[in-house]
């Protein structure tokens, strides 16, 4: 702990709190008690009263102001009047407000902010080399979702930070626009460096403010303001909390300041009338976001008539609103169009200012904006809109929806009441959000159903596809890969992909097209029209059903860390009339994928990792193989020459050195076994006798394992194996069976040589082929006669007689057997302890294969 | 006997045990180490060849540098398939360190052609020397 952390100020945002409407001053308190000695404010200046009301709140509770940071730019400039905070927080740059600003003596902060324009730190350092006379105000979290570095950032910057926003982040609700902001998290709980920006800061010796700036909480506000204050005390900062938690206290949020303007509706029937209907939401299932607010619009108020009514999609870092729903009486023949631009339209003007908005005169431009369907407008003679935005419940900086609702001017048109709309649109946003949550849940859901029963990359990754194409209605999909070496993204499983290119070049480079820019960027493109999507060069596409629809997701898979390991693709959103008639993907879906690949990554992770390292071993096997051969060889060639010259020697060594490298090929046949029971086995069969190919085999190579407990091999006795005709086997992974069952029973036999007893019979049952095996060792519990066939089962014995061996003998030996269409159990414990193995009788015949 | 065996592999070590019981057993014995080396013989030497013995592991070579060998583990199969087209339609028998499904998949496909696969590990120089003389006579 130094004293360069002494120097450092700490101040507190309000956002946890929402609208704090009557409840500033507690905010305040709050704040303060918590040992803050800053504020900076999130809420609206309509929000926040009168500004000398509000510096004397704070002059009171020893709180500096430090900056504004909700509502418009402008907005802010004039409800400060000649009070100047230490900055105003700005996440984009506009030329005319920032001017304004600036004259009248503002210093600017730039914030970077997810799905925003200026996002990432290169953005940022480009606009502070145009426009140095503003500050940086970068903020950790927001970085670290981006793939930026926090350090970094502040170390290339560190003469132009006017304040340090520190906040943590959990990856756990991915990074899609409508759920990165639930990861927002209390400080040290998350995946942000922030001891690592801590110490930047101390060596750059900044000793400027840093402000926590906690977005939401899971808990509640005082909790969470509290562990911060309790987390920077640790580290060393100059901050003592004086609050005491209390779990029973709760601040008014911003839902209950909006249900006591509900409670304020005179009429019962008026408010029945709005929400009622939207209440029975809350119970029903919804397959996607269309399906519910398709049910949801019959269910908004009928105002006026004609009524028409919209759903769009919002996506944040796009131009576009693309259509979800509508209501549009029969009269009305022409379509609605499927995608707005936001920059042209009259719903765009509404989108940005975040309120609802009535635009009384349709034919006519505002703002440079103009009604998107005019075609429609001939249907209602003097037309309004209103123009709804559904905001994120977890982050207010997120506008998803728009809900337009047109209509006819009536009397009632004078009564249309905007708060009352406002909080219908609260009522809808937390409808919706329950819905996006309930698909992201079932998908996660469905992901860790197939992760527990799927072994192998290849099918794991094929059942995401299928996940994909049920979840999202996606038609065509695949899932990209990034390579061992890091430089090329590979098909790894598809739907089916149309190469324009020949077989050497089927990849992509980093940025290369618009998958190598999704991986290059970490950003997830989002098109309706990929031919005109800047960077799209037509390398490949899934194949579908038509061409004619363009919508496109491409979407990085990230692991834990923030790294992408693969690419997803989707191509065209099939139609679902049940539910919807439109087919543009949507930021729903790419939350829904987002969730998909989180829950997928640590699996997947693993799977690859388990792959590695079998290709580990299965060079380290073949690397073993090749001594072996040749010491086979030579030994072999020593043998003939010296049986030719007649030479005896005093001890027959050859028999040894045979004997140990019998062995050494069939302990290294186990590691082959292994490798391919996890790739898929494909059986090498060829017509074998049960004795002198499997058997005879099988007890040489275990000649070592009972000289080494002085047991011989007169004492394993193979009878009736005449019963069993030549069967098609693959002779080399049956010896590997008869092996391992023998060198179990040796391992796990009394040590007495005159016990030890192994007998072999084979009969024929009639319908099948049956090999019992049984032996007179130290017997098997009976409540692990099935889990001893697990993968690295080792039973209690095995540890306390401190047998070698890893646990994958019997388990092996089932997936052989198996593979062979056959069983193999436990028929009796102990005394003799008994393995009886099933094989069909159509191993007879020779397999279709040959 | 004067049939010549063409043996292609990149071991020299582990192999010159298998030449040397091929020899003893009066047969006359090529090892080709390289893939190139071993078509140009072949195509030469195509009408005293009676039996080829091929590993499947091998360095592609030129001719295979761009065909997807899975870097080398596959490079025999390539090299077998442009054998038979010399042509030179002789048994074959693939004598490899790594099972590998693909090649049961290669031969399962090859319905009506000699050719038998085994393991180095499990064949040791003379066992391979009595399945040589059954094969070239016809017989296994």
């Amino acid at each position: 702990m130094t004293d360069k952390r002494k120097k450092i100020k700490i101040g507190y945002q309000s956002i946890i709190w929402r609208s704090v409407n009557n409840n500033l001053p507690y905010a305040l308190d709050t704040i303060a008690g918590a040992g803050y000695i800053g504020v900076e404010f999130a809420q609206r200046p309509d929000e926040l009263g009168d500004i000398g009301q509000l510096i004397e709140m704070c002059r009171q509770r020893n709180l500096t102001i430090l900056g504004f940071a909700g509502g418009s730019l402008v907005d802010r400039v004039n409800f400060c009047r000649d009070f100047k905070p230490l900055y105003l927080y700005i996440k984009d740059w506009d030329d005319q407000n920032a001017t304004y600003a600036i004259e009248k003596g503002f210093t600017l902060a730039l914030h970077p902010h997810v799905y925003m324009h200026i996002h990432r730190l290169a953005d940022a350092l480009k606009l502070l080399e145009i426009h140095p006379e503003i500050k940086f105000l970068p903020d950790t979290a927001h970085l670290t979702i981006v793939g930026d570095d926090p350090v970094e950032a502040i170390r290339m910057t560190k003469d132009k930070i006017i304040c340090v926003h520190l906040k943590d982040w959990t990856s756990k609700y991915g990074r899609s626009p409508f759920r990165y902001a639930r990861g927002f998290t209390e400080l040290g709980k998350g995946v942000v460096k922030l001891d690592d920006v801590l110490e930047e800061l101390e060596k750059i010796e900044y000793s400027g403010w840093i402000v926590i700036e906690q977005d939401k909480t899971d808990s509640y506000p005082e909790k969470s303001i509290i562990e911060c204050s309790g987390w920077l005390e640790k580290k060393g900062y100059n901050i003592k909390c004086n609050l005491v938690k209390n779990n029973g206290r709760r601040m008014n949020n911003y839902n209950s300041a909006n249900a006591i303007k509900l409670k304020s509706i005179n009429s019962t029937a008026l408010r029945d009338q709005y929400f009622g209907n939207i209440n029975s939401l809350f119970y029903q299932k919804f397959i996607n976001i269309g399906h519910f607010f398709n049910t949801l619009l019959p269910c908004l108020p009928a105002i006026f008539k004609p009524n028409i009514c919209a759903v769009w999609a919002c996506s944040p870092a796009n131009n576009l609103l693309s259509l979800l729903a509508e209501s549009i009486p029969e009269i009305i023949q022409e379509p609605i169009t499927s995608t707005i631009f936001v920059n042209k339209t009259f719903t765009g003007l509404a989108m940005e200012k975040q309120s609802v908005t009535i635009f009384y005169d349709l034919q006519k431009e505002l703002d440079g904006r103009r009604f998107g369907q005019p075609d429609i407008l001939k249907y209602i003679e003097k037309p309004i809109m209103i123009s709804i935005p559904i905001l994120n419940p977890d982050n207010y900086d997120h506008v998803q929806f728009m809900i337009n609702i047109i209509g006819e001017i009536g009397a009632e048109a004078s009564h249309i009441d905007k708060d009352l709309f406002a909080s219908l649109a609260w009522y809808i946003a937390a409808a919706a959000q329950k819905v996006i949550e309930e698909l992201c849940s079932d998908a996660v859901s469905s992901i860790n159903y197939i992760a527990a029963h799927e072994n192998d990359v290849k099918s794991f990754l094929k059942c995401i596809i299928t996940i994909i194409q049920e979840k999202l209605n996606a038609e065509g999909v695949s899932i990209w890969l990034v390579n061992e070496r890091g430089d090329k993204l590979a098909v790894a499983a598809a739907t089916k992909i149309i190469w324009k290119v020949n077989e050497e070049q089927q990849f992509y480079a980093e940025g290369e097209g618009l998958t190598g820019t999704a991986w290059k960027k970490k950003e997830t493109i989002l098109a309706s029209d990929r031919w005109n999507y800047p960077g799209y060069i037509g390398k490949s596409m899934e194949e579908c059903a038509t061409d004619d629809e363009h919508s496109l997701i491409i979407h990085p898979w990230f692991d834990i860390k923030g790294g992408v390991i693969g690419i997803i693709r989707c191509r065209n959103k099939n139609l679902d009339y049940m539910v919807g008639k439109y087919n543009v993907f949507s930021e729903i879906d790419i939350a829904i994928l987002d969730s998909i690949c989180s829950a997928a990554s640590p699996h997947l992770i693993l799977l690859l990792e388990k792959e590695r390292r079998l290709k580990g071993l299965s060079k380290l096997t073949h690397e073993l193989k090749v001594p072996l051969v040749a010491i086979r060889g030579a030994t072999q060639m020593m043998i003939k020459e010296t049986r030719a010259r007649s030479y005896k020697y005093e001890y027959d060594y050859f028999k040894d050195i045979w004997s140990w490298s019998e062995l050494m090929g069939r302990l290294l046949s186990g590691s082959d076994i292994l490798a391919a029971i996890f790739s898929n086995m494909t059986l090498n069969q060829s017509s074998a006798f049960i004795f002198k190919d499997i058997m005879a085999p099988a007890i040489r190579q275990v000649q070592l394992l009972l000289e080494e407990r002085d047991f011989s091999n007169d004492n394993i006795k193979v009878n009736n194996y005449e019963k069993i005709p030549r069967l098609w086997l693959d002779i080399n992974y049956f010896q590997q069976v008869i092996f391992n069952l023998l060198s179990n029973a040796i391992k796990f036999a009394y040590k007495d040589q005159e016990i030890f007893t192994i007998a072999i019979d084979c009969d024929d049952d009639g319908d099948k082929y049956v090999i019992k095996f049984r032996d007179w060792g130290k017997g098997i519990q009976n409540d692990v006669k099935e889990m001893i066939f697990m993968e690295g089962y080792r039973g209690a014995g095995a540890t306390d007689d401190n047998v070698i061996g890893q646990g994958f003998g019997l388990w092996i030996a089932r997936e052989i057997i198996r593979a062979h269409g056959g069983c193999i159990e436990v028929t009796n414990l102990k005394f003799p302890t008994e393995f009886s193995i099933y094989l069909p009788y159509d191993l007879k015949e020779i397999p279709k294969t040959k | 006997m004067s049939s010549e065996i063409l043996l292609i592999d990149d071991d020299k070590v582990p192999m010159k045990y298998y030449l040397m019981a091929l020899k003893k057993a009066g047969f006359s014995v090529k090892q080709c180490r390289e893939t190139d080396e071993a078509l140009n013989y072949a195509t030469m030497r195509k009408k005293n060849i009676s039996l080829i013995i091929l590993d499947i592991i091998m360095s592609p070579g030129e001719k295979y540098n761009n065909c997807d060998t899975k870097d080398g583990t596959l490079t025999g199969i390539f090299l077998m398939d442009d054998l038979e087209n010399i042509p030179l339609r002789v048994p074959y028998i693939i004598l490899t360190n790594n099972p590998n499904p693909f090649i049961t998949q290669y031969i399962n496909s090859k319905k009506g052609h000699e050719i038998k696969y085994f393991q180095k590990k499990d064949l040791p120089p003379f066992e391979l020397v009595e399945i040589v003389k059954t094969m070239i006579a016809g017989n296994y």
